[in-house]
């Protein structure tokens, strides 16, 4: 538990540490205190450093009460895990030009990723080469006019849902008929990767429910 | 077994005649079944269905059950009889019977009660013969005419 | 009804091409739409031999000549399209077998009916591939068929020896195949190569009579009698090699498992209670039909939606059935074989449902409609890209499993765009009965048909003496000639030919 929190905020030995065990428990608090958090003077810190004294809780309590934690009366780990929460905020705080660059540079891979994965999202739908496409279809499947041609997009998506779809002129076959195949294969291959997942569970979930058995006294087999 | 044995009577063990018979059709099998009354020809006429599952001569009469069925008619207390004799076989107590002995056969308010003797079906024991899916209303026939003392039943079972 | 003579009759039939007959309306009384029917030269003479029959006076039988079914429910309210009639049609009880029949969900008037699905629901076929060849399988085959029926509980009166209390079997009911997949007895990949996942998601256990699920409970995990079987087959010839491929189906004299199988006493008992529903239904809502076996409700009524939640969970039994033999079967041939099941690559290939009715989308009429399409002894039999069939299948088109009876051969079929226009992507199921069982027992001999498939080389175990006769090879219409039909009216294609080396039965 606040591995995660505890790696980033540069405690010795985040992968050991065993928030149920009351020593550990204070150590960390104190180490947030004395590294992080800062809150008290060094001479005031005496109340949490004696972490083997019956005094501690009270120090403690006094020392939530005085950063006014929010969960000063819940359970030991949440109330950690705000302490652990507040010193990550403090150290942002802290350096705030050094977090932010390092934050950014994640999302600025993934737009240009998405946006060229996919070539609709990128249309322009003002442009002639656009408007015209959707001219041709329009005069095909037999929509009037209208200013604004993803309407009339629209509408044709309207009429080849709902009414037989007209047949193509002779010399488009293939120029309709292979990328429409191409598709469907590509599709077939998503669809073999679905179905290879969908099995894989449900051998993962037999693992823990199949127990196959027979039982011939039930009945008579054979002779 | 014996003590099972104590509490039939001599009676119980003489069978009746056969007076059934086993007519054509294509996918299935009609039941034809005659007597001197119509309740006979009823009783003949679970035989006749019991006698198309197994071999009747490998079935000793062990156990009787009692059965009970109720229609809105003639057709449903025939197609209602039959259907309790097939259920009889096709759960607990399993049984296959040799004989019917009706207690009960009221055509008025179309009720009947009806021993069944016989004995729980054992594969090894009992020839296999066909299953009988369900009884059908497809041309069933019921004859009575007691001035030409005419009792006759004809049932399609869907098998 | 107008009692017509056989020529006249005829006048309402037309052949549209070599292997397609119109019904025209008028046929019978208050017909909605037309009906259809799929036939070659051979099954043309049974059908046409059973309409003129039923014409012959004093003719007493059962059920009506299954071209009059067929003609009988396209009376039905709701109804749209046509009603169809697959090569292997006979008649049935209300609907014929080899019969289905699509009902428009946005119609209030619609009806759903059980005799659409027929008393054995969701009794279907499942395939199971390994990588033996049949000379691995030709030394030990006596013994490999004694282990499975060693291990398979069949015929009538059997019971399973999977442990089952009444709480398994309420959340058996509930999840199909997604019980069988929790509790270890298939593998993932058998749920992805499986009409509907194997799970109808409606299915409602509380809509299930007592009395069925006592029925049902001591015979889950059993294979049944009458046609149902396991047969160990090998591939006898690949006519797609593509398609065959996909399926895992690489040369011929690869080993195949075939299990066909249903619902059981489940199934038959939630139809049955469902009939005695829709008498009432059709009394008060004033639904006419021709027939009074065509017991029906509409679907938005109470008695409807009860049924359908019922059937959905009749499904899953069967599915969890089928998976409990899938089981079985696997362990059977471990031992045999001293290999674990995946090492013996027992994959399953597909898994068919025969008898049900499932909500589908399709193009009537250049539109787009929701629809409650019944299949009894039909097979659903979808093109290549719906998005429907697993993503395995998705280029060949849905692997349709026809089996054959004893002793003959069975197909694999995948379905195509023309049978998802014509039939509602619809095909047949198997061969389909030519002989009635008593005219069977009569006029063939137990020893005869048993020397015979021996001379074939096919081992057979059956619990019932009586059913060598009753399903010898001759009681049923020739299952290639079915087939082809299909493949010659385009409503599905020949993929791989399977020949039975041997065969399990109740």
């Amino acid at each position: 538990m606040f591995k995660l929190k505890l790696t980033a905020l540069g405690h010795p030995n985040p992968e050991s540490f065993n928030c149920e065990d009351e020593k550990e428990y204070r150590s960390v608090v104190l180490w947030l205190e004395d590294q992080k958090i800062r809150h008290y003077k060094i001479e005031d810190r005496e109340g949490l450093r004696n972490i083997d004294a019956d005094s501690w809780k009270e120090a403690y309590d006094l020392y939530q009460k005085d950063l006014v934690s929010p969960v000063s009366d819940g359970s030991p780990n949440e109330q950690l895990n705000w302490l652990l929460s507040y010193a990550v905020r403090l150290e942002f705080a802290d350096n705030v030009t050094k977090y932010k660059d390092a934050k950014i540079e994640q999302p600025k891979q993934a737009a240009p990723n998405v946006v060229s994965s996919n070539p609709l999202d990128n249309l322009n739908f003002s442009s002639p080469a656009f408007v015209n496409g959707v001219e041709r279809v329009c005069a095909l499947t037999g929509v009037g006019p209208h200013i604004d041609p993803k309407l009339r997009l629209a509408a044709v998506a309207k009429i080849l849902k709902t009414s037989p779809h007209p047949d193509c002129p002779r010399t488009e076959v293939s120029v309709v008929q292979q990328p429409a195949d191409v598709l469907k294969l590509l599709f077939i291959q998503d669809l073999r990767d679905l179905q290879t997942k969908i099995n894989e569970a449900l051998v993962a979930v037999q693992s823990v429910t199949a127990d196959p058995r027979t039982d011939t006294s039930l009945g008579r087999v054979g002779r | 077994m014996d003590e099972e044995m104590g509490g039939f009577t001599h009676d119980d063990f003489i069978l009746p005649p056969v007076k059934y018979e086993y007519l054509d059709h294509t996918a299935d099998v009609q039941l034809h079944a005659w007597g001197d009354s119509l309740k006979e020809a009823f009783e003949q006429c679970g035989m006749a269905m019991f006698g198309y599952m197994t071999d009747l001569a490998y079935v000793q009469i062990k156990e009787v059950h009692t059965i009970e069925a109720n229609a809105d008619d003639m057709m449903g207390l025939l197609y209602h009889f039959l259907d309790e004799l097939l259920y009889l076989f096709s759960v607990e107590p399993f049984l296959i019977c040799k004989k019917l002995v009706i207690t009960e056969f009221n055509t008025e308010e179309f009720r009947i009660v009806c021993k069944c003797y016989g004995e729980e079906f054992q594969i090894g024991k009992h020839p296999q013969g066909s299953e009988v899916k369900a009884i059908t209303y497809s041309a069933m026939q019921i004859i009575d005419e007691p001035k030409d003392n005419r009792f006759e039943v004809f049932v399609i079972i869907d098998i | 009804m107008v009692v017509r003579n056989y020529n006249e009759e005829l006048k309402y039939l037309e052949k549209i091409n070599p292997y397609c007959w119109r019904i025209k309306k008028g046929f019978q009384p208050n017909m909605n739409v037309e009906g259809v029917f799929y036939v070659n030269n051979t099954l043309e003479k049974l059908m046409l031999d059973e309409l003129r029959n039923s014409c012959r006076p004093g003719m007493t039988g059962g059920f009506l000549p299954g071209v009059k079914q067929i003609a009988n429910v396209a009376a039905l309210p709701g109804i749209v399209g046509r009603s169809v009639g697959l090569p292997d049609v006979h008649s049935g009880y209300g609907f014929a077998i080899g019969n289905m029949a699509a009902f428009d969900m946005s119609n209030p008037k619609s009806i759903v009916s059980p005799g659409g699905v027929g008393f054995d629901i969701n009794c279907g076929v499942r395939l199971l591939r390994t990588n033996l060849h049949e000379k691995d399988v030709q030394p030990i085959k006596e013994q490999l068929a004694q282990s499975l029926f060693d291990h398979i509980p069949v015929g009538v009166g059997s019971k399973g020896i999977i442990p089952m209390n009444a709480r398994d079997m309420e959340e058996a009911l509930e999840m199909g195949m997604d019980w069988s997949l929790r509790e270890g007895y298939v593998w993932a990949e058998d749920k992805e190569h499986c009409e509907e996942y194997g799970r109808m998601l409606n299915a409602d256990p509380s809509k299930v009579s007592l009395r069925a699920k006592k029925r049902g409970l001591p015979q889950l995990g059993t294979l049944g009698a009458g046609n149902h079987y396991a047969e160990i087959q090998v591939v006898d010839e690949i006519y797609d090699k593509y398609a065959a491929s996909k399926m895992g189906l690489e040369r011929t004299g690869q080993v195949v498992v075939m299990i066909h199988s249903g619902s059981r006493g489940f199934g038959h008992q939630v139809a049955t209670d469902a009939l005695v529903q829709m008498e009432k239904a059709m009394k008060r809502d004033q639904i006419e039909v021709n027939d009074r076996q065509l017991a029906c409700a509409r679907i938005n009524s109470v008695e409807g939606q009860d049924y359908l939640k019922a059937m959905a969970a009749a499904a899953n039994f069967a599915w969890v059935n089928r998976s409990s033999m899938t089981f079985l079967t696997r362990q059977a041939f471990a031992k045999q074989f001293k290999m674990a099941p995946d090492d013996l690559d027992m994959h399953v290939i597909y898994d068919v449902s025969h008898n049900i009715a499932k909500i589908e989308e399709h193009v009537v009429d250049g539109k787009v409609k929701t629809l409650l399409v019944h299949r009894k002894g039909s097979t659903r039999a979808f093109p290549p890209h719906h998005p429907l069939i697993p993503v395995d299948y998705q280029l060949t088109g849905q692997p349709v499993l026809i089996g054959g009876s004893m002793g003959t051969c069975s197909y694999v079929l995948t379905g195509t765009h023309q049978g998802m226009t014509e039939t509602f992507g619809t095909t047949c199921h198997g061969a389909g009965r030519a002989l009635s069982r008593a005219k069977s027992r009569r006029n063939l001999d137990y020893k005869d048909v048993l020397t015979k498939l021996e001379n074939m080389g096919i081992s057979i175990r059956v619990a019932s003496p009586k059913l060598v006769m009753e399903e010898a090879p001759e009681s049923y219409k020739n299952v290639t000639d079915v087939v082809n039909t299909c493949h010659a009216a385009g409503i599905s294609k020949k993929t791989v030919k399977l020949r039975p080396i041997a065969v399990i039965k109740g």
